[in-house]
């Protein structure tokens, strides 16, 4: 089965109809916005205007079909080389990005010359708004952060169920993940308001709504990763099951619903703007969009707010004109790429690299990096050739189609160490007092001679010990 | 109430904060006893300095436009009493000779002078 190619698949769509459903629409104009800049609506029917609507369109169609076919060709062509298929896989998302940026920044350059040019320029320019009410009232209606104590308590119950298992990294990955939506929680009440209109009711109920939809967004996704990572230790412990399917297919869906959560809460927000408004004589326009580079990223340093809603795609954006906004940005870029850098670099070289078995009449030394393991020839417990590995889960280390190497657990044996090129049998199986060692090479004939001369040897060292073919 | 600031104005920006509270009273915008944000959350709000806030809530209570209290936080005055009227009405009277004599020397003339002022008057629809 191929599992990785699944989960690039699961993971690379989400992220495709993401991005052709965040800048598809710029070209659309809405809310006195066209690719993020505010313009009013004469500007429209500028020849101009029409020209960058035009190529926008055309380049982001050859953009999207290529980035499918690209997608397409990584999955298939490459499912056999996990390493080159991640690595394509990087890439691909890094040419995505790029490629889907690039047109929206070159709409959005022209689009802000050429209102400069025509002086299109709606309502005052360097001013801030605020509504004295609003200041007050703003988190009234939002969902209280002792809610976040439901989640809290889910992720330690998987915590100490992954610790009964023995998988305790999806239970501390939910716990992080809660708090990182309770900081989000945090950050979405403290950040700064809207000023819609001169009537203060409006900017009120807008606000209000506003905070609470994305407050409860928030609440909610946290309850839902918390389960996604309970199915993420159903998944592991069910691994080469009959029911396997079922859990990698319900896994697979809770990978989509926080996109969902924000979708609903995104549009449910912008709907209700629009009909708030609609009926309101006093609504504000200001002109802020030379604070907007690139017409995604926000550059304010006469602003002290360090969050504020996106004027592109769904949510806030960090102000990079603070000091704490450069320090975060930074170090989210920074390590996003080291991350990137070093799995890449550990999934090239376990490509490159096999593990290697080393006996002498003492020792047994088996090298691979990151998971070397010695021990005694005396120390064997029994040592067998076996045909069969049975089926079980990767605690720590790698699982591809063609090896599995690392520590897992395995049905009726527990806790043991694989260093096996998969349906290559036979596999030297060894057990220790600790556990078992599972160790073949890609030549059979090799794997039998390093098993003949293991078993001379744990034979002249203690007779007793049981050996079986 | 809705404040604007420019950022770029000639006028200080704690000054600006001033004068829009106080046209909010007169306008009705901002009624007797109505609770005023926090320093605190006005500065957030508005993304300046917390002094800068600080300093004009200080001059509002001063001139007494707001009351702060410990335990409620800063509100509107209640409007003037009768003393009160009496002396502020020597104030203006100073402050007006000045716009006057500048107004004078700029070449508005008396009619003119008036005219604006009754302009203003209701633009603003001043509450009594």
């Amino acid at each position: 089965m191929a599992i990785i190619t699944a989960i690039l698949l699961i993971t690379a769509l989400p992220l495709y109809v993401t991005f052709l459903g965040v800048y598809l629409p710029q070209s659309k104009y809405r809310q006195g916005l066209l690719f993020a800049v505010r313009l009013p609506e004469e500007a429209l029917e500028s020849a101009e205007i029409r020209r960058v609507r035009q190529r926008f369109n055309k380049q982001m169609a050859y953009v999207a079909i290529g980035m499918a076919l690209l997608l397409a060709v990584l999955l298939v062509l490459l499912h056999k080389w996990v390493a080159y298929q991640m690595i394509g896989y990087v890439v691909w998302m890094i040419a995505g990005t790029i490629g889907m940026v690039m047109p929206f920044r070159r709409a959005f350059r022209d689009t802000l010359a050429a209102k400069r040019l025509h002086n299109w320029y709606v309502g005052p320019r360097n001013t801030v708004w605020s509504d004295l009410r609003v200041a007050q009232l703003k988190n009234e209606r939002a969902a209280p952060m002792a809610l976040f104590a439901v989640p809290a308590a889910l992720s330690a119950g998987l915590i100490w169920l992954g610790y009964e298992q023995g998988i305790v990294v999806a239970g501390i990955a939910a716990a992080f993940l809660t708090a990182v939506l309770a900081a989000l929680s945090l950050a979405v009440r403290a950040s700064k308001t809207k000023v819609y209109s001169r009537n203060s009711e409006v900017n009120v109920a807008l606000n209000q709504h506003f905070r609470r939809m994305w407050t409860y967004a928030l609440w909610w996704v946290a309850v839902a990763e918390n389960v996604h990572a309970w199915l993420a230790i159903r998944l592991a412990l069910t691994y080469g099951e009959d029911m396997f399917g079922f859990w990698l297919t319900a896994f697979a869906l809770f990978t989509l619903l926080p996109i969902g959560v924000f979708f609903y809460a995104h549009r449910n927000v912008r709907r209700t703007e629009r009909e708030m408004l609609a009926s309101d004589s006093q609504v504000i326009y200001s002109d802020d969009d030379e604070y907007w580079g690139n017409g995604f990223t926000y550059h304010n340093p006469k602003d002290r707010s360090l969050f504020v809603e996106k004027r592109v795609g769904i949510g806030m954006t960090i102000n990079t004109g603070t000091l704490a906004g450069k320090i975060i940005v930074g170090g989210i870029i920074g390590v996003t790429v080291g991350i990137l850098a070093f799995v890449l670099f550990l999934l090239v070289r376990s490509e490159l690299t096999d593990p290697e078995m080393i006996v002498t009449p003492e020792r047994v030394d088996i090298r691979y990096p990151m998971y070397n393991v010695q021990f005694d020839v005396a120390d064997i417990e029994q040592l067998a050739l076996v045909d069969d590995i049975p089926s079980g889960a990767k605690v720590n280390g790698e699982a591809t189609e063609r090896v599995a190497r690392g520590h897992f657990r395995l049905k009726e044996l527990g806790t043991s160490r694989l260093y096996v090129f998969k349906n290559q049998p036979p596999y030297i199986q060894i057990k220790l007092s600790d556990g078992y060692i599972f160790y073949n090479e890609r030549d059979p004939q090799r794997t039998e001679q390093l098993y003949e001369q293991l078993r001379q040897y744990a034979a002249s060292g203690h007779g007793e010990m049981s050996s079986a073919k | 109430m809705v404040i604007s600031l420019e950022y770029d104005s000639e006028v200080p920006m704690y000054e600006q904060l001033c004068d829009q509270i106080i046209i909010g009273i007169a306008t009705g915008q901002l009624a007797e006893g109505e609770k005023l944000p926090t320093v605190r959350q006005l500065a957030r709000e508005l993304g300046i300095n917390v002094m800068t806030v600080n300093k004009a809530y200080a001059r509002l209570r001063q001139e007494g436009y707001i009351v702060i209290d410990r335990r409620h936080g800063a509100m509107i005055s209640p409007r003037a009493d009768s003393g009160e009227v009496e002396q502020h009405a020597a104030k203006l009277k100073r402050q007006l000779r000045l716009l006057i004599a500048q107004a004078s020397v700029k070449g508005i003339g008396r009619a003119q002078f008036q005219q604006l002022c009754s302009e203003i008057y209701s633009q603003m629809a001043i509450q009594n």
